[in-house]
């Protein structure tokens, strides 16, 4: 019989943002454990960790949830990577994008401008310097760019979006967060948007970053962050400022 | 005759100054260590109060003003406050590690310190906890990082890329130049933010304070304020982004408070 306590322990943990790489791992798979008490499935559910919603049969498949995002020839796909190295992957789609943006949308331009064979493979060369930076760790300039860039992408696709959603949740730069707020609120049409935003309430500590979601939500018109206000407010280290607003936004919703 | 007069005096003073400097060790302890180009030199304090200043050449230096070495006694022993080791003799522990240099506190009480740094290193400053004492930079001419809650931040003829937040204390910056490297941003929710920038900066503009105002003297071209916006905020008690370009357009400043003012002038 497994001791649930050290799971919960480990997950609280994890929201506070303590936990290890290797410590993620092991709670994703404790948390897709077939005998999983029932306010631990509600946690795997929240944290819209996929296999988990598999095995207990979340009423919102993986497809439902990819499908409002309508995309061309994307197969919806379940992101199983973890800590860095999902940081380094996000971090190099966003710059894909913000690449791909950079040279202007290929299909508009005109046959004389495509780029030669000597500029492709340059465009190559540079792509994986890139990547290469990317893997030593991005800058928080670099991170803050590509968020910058994100935000404006005209057809942002699932893997984009979980990328700023995890940079929402997890980045270490206050700054990089609140762009990714801003960011986000351009997809505020997608669900999985809207959830995550409600979700990070539970995770931001930084009155800033708190702010800048409560503001959003509110503006939303987003009714269902009621709950996780209300959570907030039990919270004796938020910072009044931020009560305050919570209040406020509260008595808005309802 | 007056010539030599002078040389007396000056060798006088240069006497005294010794014997001061010798009477008094421990007023300005030093600790010096190479620096490679473009490398991150991050700053994690508690307590102390630094100011930075950038040089030309490629070490980092560290001076403490007041410090106190441990007692006699504490000889063989360890601070269990301080997990951190005092490897310079200055208070502060530095750990090269992943390419990054780390500098912390290790000292209950540190005290007034100055840290001269390459002014092309990456500087990535960070206060602790709350009621920590306040950061003043200099000089720097790369990417710069400042996570403030409580501190005053001072940004003295930097020329970016900015990223700097704080919670309660002021930011003052004031760029030579205005990097076109990458994208800028400030953010504080109850602080004021003043910035100077040069009459002639090319930069994108993105300004917002929830319940401040937004002071300028920049010629700025506002590119949009649409009416369905600012209906919108009512809920959330906010006023819109204002986006204006400056010289045409540039790298991206991004300046944002919740219930401060903003200010930008020329310079």
């Amino acid at each position: 019989m497994r001791n649930w306590d050290n799971v919960r322990e480990l997950l609280e943990r994890y929201y506070e943002g303590e936990t290890t790489v290797a410590e993620e791992q092991q709670l994703r798979q404790l948390l897709q454990e077939p005998a999983l008490p029932p306010d631990l499935q509600a946690e795997a559910r929240l944290l819209h960790w996929p296999l988990a919603e598999r095995q207990i049969q979340s009423p919102l498949s993986a497809e439902a949830l990819m499908a409002p995002l309508a995309l061309p020839a994307a197969e919806p796909k379940v992101r199983l990577l973890w800590g860095w190295a999902w940081q380094v992957a996000a971090a190099v789609s966003l710059l894909v994008v913000g690449f791909a943006l950079g040279r202007g949308g290929a299909g508009a331009v005109p046959a004389e401008e495509q780029p030669t064979a000597t500029e492709l493979t340059a465009l190559r060369q540079e792509l994986s310097e890139l990547k290469g930076l990317l893997q030593a760790g991005a800058t928080t300039g670099q991170r803050l760019q590509a968020v910058t860039v994100a935000a404006t992408t005209p057809q942002a696709d699932a893997e984009l979006l979980m990328a700023l959603i995890h940079t929402l949740h997890f980045d270490e730069n206050v700054n990089v967060r609140l762009a990714a707020v801003e960011a986000l609120m351009n997809y505020q049409q997608h669900p999985q948007v809207r959830r995550a935003l409600i979700h990070s309430l539970g995770i931001q500590t930084d009155p800033n970053v708190q702010l800048a979601l409560i503001h959003g939500l509110t503006r939303l018109g987003e009714k269902e962050a009621v709950p996780q206000l209300q959570k907030m407010l039990q919270d004796e280290e938020l910072q009044q400022v931020v009560r305050q607003q919570v209040n406020e936004s509260i008595s808005l919703l309802i | 005759m007056y010539k030599n007069k002078k040389t007396h005096l000056l060798m006088k003073h240069t006497f005294l100054f010794l014997l001061l400097a010798l009477a008094l060790p421990g007023l300005a302890q030093e600790y010096k260590q190479r620096i490679t180009a473009d490398q991150l030199i991050k700053i994690q304090y508690h307590k102390a109060e630094l100011r930075i200043e950038a040089h030309k050449g490629n070490e980092l230096i560290i001076q403490a003003r007041d410090y106190e070495a441990p007692p006699e006694r504490a000889k063989g022993l360890r601070p269990l406050y301080n997990t951190a080791v005092d490897n310079t003799n200055t208070g502060m522990s530095v750990e090269s590690k992943d390419g990054q240099v780390l500098i912390r506190e290790a000292m209950a009480n540190p005290g007034q310190y100055l840290i001269r740094v390459p002014e092309n290193a990456r500087l990535s400053i960070e206060q602790m906890n709350w009621g920590g004492n306040n950061i003043e930079v200099i000089g720097m001419r790369n990417e710069l990082e400042v996570k403030s809650k409580t501190a005053e931040v001072r940004l003295m003829d930097v020329s970016g890329p900015v990223i700097v937040n704080s919670t309660s204390g002021d930011i003052t910056i004031r760029f030579s130049e205005l990097s076109q490297k990458g994208p800028s941003m400030i953010s504080s929710v109850a602080s004021e933010i003043d910035i100077s920038l040069p009459a002639s900066a090319k930069a994108e503009l993105h300004l917002s304070s929830v319940v401040g105002e937004i002071y300028t003297d920049l010629d700025l071209k506002v590119q949009n304020k649409d009416g369905k916006e600012a209906s919108l905020t009512y809920l959330g008690g906010g006023q819109s982004t204002i986006k204006a370009s400056l010289n045409g357009g540039g790298s991206t400043l991004t300046v944002r408070s919740t219930s401060s003012n903003i200010y930008l002038r020329k310079r």
